[in-house]
């Protein structure tokens, strides 16, 4: 920038050129910015020109000088630490306590007359739901880093961040550990440079949270922040096979059928002989593609959601399943839940579920091997669903609770829909509704769907 | 913006009560001005409404300030006429509060509150007003500085926690050089 100062009287212009000194001096990006020439004009007859134009001169000089002057914009934002300690201690800990307030709810699990609900990351909550109009808690079971549980007879199978474990839980009070098995499940990519893989001694056992304040430029539209590429894996429950032993949601990172445990992987499907808890072995790793997500099981099938469709596997062998069809979509996260004819099939957007659609995709599948797309129908934000007989549940995020009378899957009927709650995912068994939301879980009885009746929930303590 | 809607009625409820005396008559100026800062350049527009009493002008004043960010000003003006010719400088300060009006950008994912912040002005100008009449042209050049706060909330699910709350302040100070011309009448 280059500022011209113009004077008649000599004395002026060297006043000026000292303070214009002075102020360079001080500030070099000044200097870089600005140069500034001087001129003394010494003939009279230039006076009045320069009464008149003084001003406007003045004002010229003004407006160039904005540009020294600096704006400032500063961005305070939250970011999260990890806190360590070493994988002996945590498996130590794995044990129960007396019943905790519900923070931060996660999976939620049926098991006759209890309930497991994931407390994400800390571990699992047993509650005694023998009066489901008052459900009563019973236990806590500390598991860092668990988000995906699953019961098979009396063995609770519990992710702890990569690894799998196998906890005794006939007594609910007196839990034992009774086998870890390392690097089970997908490494998980909390952004911001931190993994739980690493130091194999030590795993993340709590965050803390910190303010951060940074300047930045002017220019801040298109700036992101760290922590929103951190999500990676799936909110909600785990869907056991047989049906007597337990049953849960539809986004499930693992599952168990019979004596095998499907575990989602990076891009493979491992399956885990799990017969003997203590000698829970791996039998293979069927390749599924990338950006897989979720498995539910029905009957002898296994339905995969991936961000880019579904797949479904039959399990006639179920140390190896074999891949039967698929279906593809366009991207994103979607949960899928079947039946002997149909697939159901949400897809939403968000920021790590790629994609546009935010909709509910009904799939034949009548034709395993070759499935078709029967109807689509929009939804606003559409996570977990559940299906009982003709009703089918669907959990629309902000939008809440949607029911549906699915006995014509080509026209969908809505029944019910219940607002107020943020809803992720549902379990629908013997007319009872568990479902999962961020301000709590709400249990309740569909007997008439019409008239759905709440009867129970557990608040999520702030 | 309702915030920035009751100040304004209290303010003109107050200057309208002064203007009903006959010792305060009512002057309203209107500048079209520019704006430079490290930013760039902006436009600006103000209408500043109140009275003068002797060499004094009191009014309060508003309009749209383009500068980065589309924000209005709402602000209390004080003037100075140094001498009570028909030709003379004078010397402004205004002071008052910002207030965002976003303007439209639906490729945009997060939640924006804005909170109103700081308006501030000081300016030296020069009256030339017309013969026997009490309308004027104005010109000015000074300082203006905008602050205000935005809370960007970026809605998402914590599928992977823990999550940090996608929330972000920032905290906006613009420094900038005005330069006004005006009408006042």
């Amino acid at each position: 920038m280059i500022f011209l100062v113009v004077s008649s009287r000599g004395s002026a212009v060297s006043d000026l050129m000292q303070l214009f000194r002075g102020i360079v001096r001080k500030n070099n990006s000044s200097y870089n910015a600005c140069a500034v020439f001087f001129v003394n004009v010494k003939n009279t007859s230039m006076r009045k020109i320069l009464f008149t134009t003084r001003l406007f001169l003045a004002m010229i000089l003004m407006v160039m000088l904005g540009g020294c002057l600096k704006d400032s914009v500063t961005r305070t934002y939250s970011i999260m630490r990890p806190v360590y300690k070493s994988r002996a201690e945590a498996l130590a800990e794995i044990k129960s306590g007396p019943p905790q307030p519900l923070k931060t709810p996660g999976k939620i699990f049926l098991r006759g007359n209890y309930l497991f609900i994931n407390e994400v990351d800390k571990g699992v909550h047993v509650f005694d739901n023998s009066d489901p109009s008052s459900l009563r808690g019973v236990a806590f079971i500390a598991i860092p880093g668990n988000v995906d549980i699953g019961l098979k007879d009396h063995i609770l199978y519990a992710d702890m961040y990569r690894d799998l474990t196998a906890v005794d839980i006939f007594d609910p009070l007196q839990v034992k550990l009774l086998k870890t098995v390392r690097d089970v499940f997908a490494p998980r990519d909390f952004g911001i440079g931190i993994t739980d893989i690493g130091n194999d001694d030590m795993i993340i056992s709590g965050w803390v949270m910190k303010d951060t304040t940074v300047p930045v430029g002017a220019e801040t539209d298109n700036w992101t922040c760290p922590n929103c590429i951190t999500l990676h894996s799936d909110f909600a429950g785990a869907r056991v096979g047989s049906p007597a032993p337990g049953i849960a949601g539809s986004m499930a990172r693992f599952s168990i059928v019979n004596d095998y445990l499907y575990a989602i992987q990076s891009s493979t499907v491992g399956v885990y002989h799990v017969a003997d808890p203590l000698n829970i072995e791996a039998m293979s790793a069927p390749w599924a593609g990338l950006g897989i997500e979720t498995v539910y099981p029905f009957k002898n099938k296994l339905f995969i959601g991936s961000q880019t469709g579904m797949f479904i596997y039959n399990l006639n062998n179920p140390a190896a399943p074999q891949k039967e069809g698929s279906f593809f979509h366009a991207s994103a996260c979607d949960p899928v839940i079947a039946d002997d004819a149909f697939a159901f099939v949400t897809l939403r957007t968000g920021n790590f579920c790629a994609g546009v659609n935010n909709e509910l995709n009904v799939i034949n599948i009548e034709n395993i091997s070759l499935p078709q797309l029967v109807k689509t129908y929009p939804m606003t934000n559409p996570h977990g669903l559940a299906k009982d007989g003709d009703l089918l549940f669907i959990c629309d995020g902000k939008d809440g609770l949607k029911i549906y009378n699915a006995s014509n899957p080509n026209d969908l009927r809505l029944i019910k829909h219940l607002t107020g709650m943020e809803a992720y995912d549902a379990i629908a068994w013997n007319k009872r509704l568990i479902l999962s939301a961020t301000n709590g879980i709400y249990q309740y009885d569909y007997s008439d769907p019409q008239r759905i009746r709440l009867l129970s929930t557990i608040a999520v303590s702030k | 913006m309702r915030m920035f809607f009751a100040i304004a009625a209290v303010l003109l409820a107050l200057s309208g009560t002064a203007v009903a005396q006959s010792a305060y008559p009512f002057r309203s100026q209107q500048y079209i001005g520019m704006l430079n800062g490290e930013w760039g350049t902006a436009f600006s527009l103000q209408s500043v409404n109140g009275v003068q009493h002797r060499d004094w002008f009191l009014g309060l004043g508003t309009g749209l300030d383009y500068y980065r960010f589309r924000t209005i000003p709402l602000f209390l003006s004080i003037s100075r006429f140094i001498t009570p010719a028909q030709r003379s400088f004078f010397i402004s300060a205004d002071g008052g509060l910002n207030f965002m009006w976003p303007e439209l950008d639906k490729t945009i994912v997060y939640d924006s509150r804005w909170k109103p912040g700081l308006y501030a002005a000081g300016s030296v100008g020069y009256k030339i007003g017309l013969k026997d009449r009490t309308d004027a042209f104005l010109m000015s050049i000074g300082y203006s500085a905008k602050y205000f706060k935005e809370k960007r909330e970026t809605p998402f699910l914590c599928f992977d926690p823990p999550c940090a709350p996608v929330t972000e302040t920032f905290n906006y100070a613009f420094n900038r050089l005005s330069i006004r011309l005006g009408w006042q009448f």
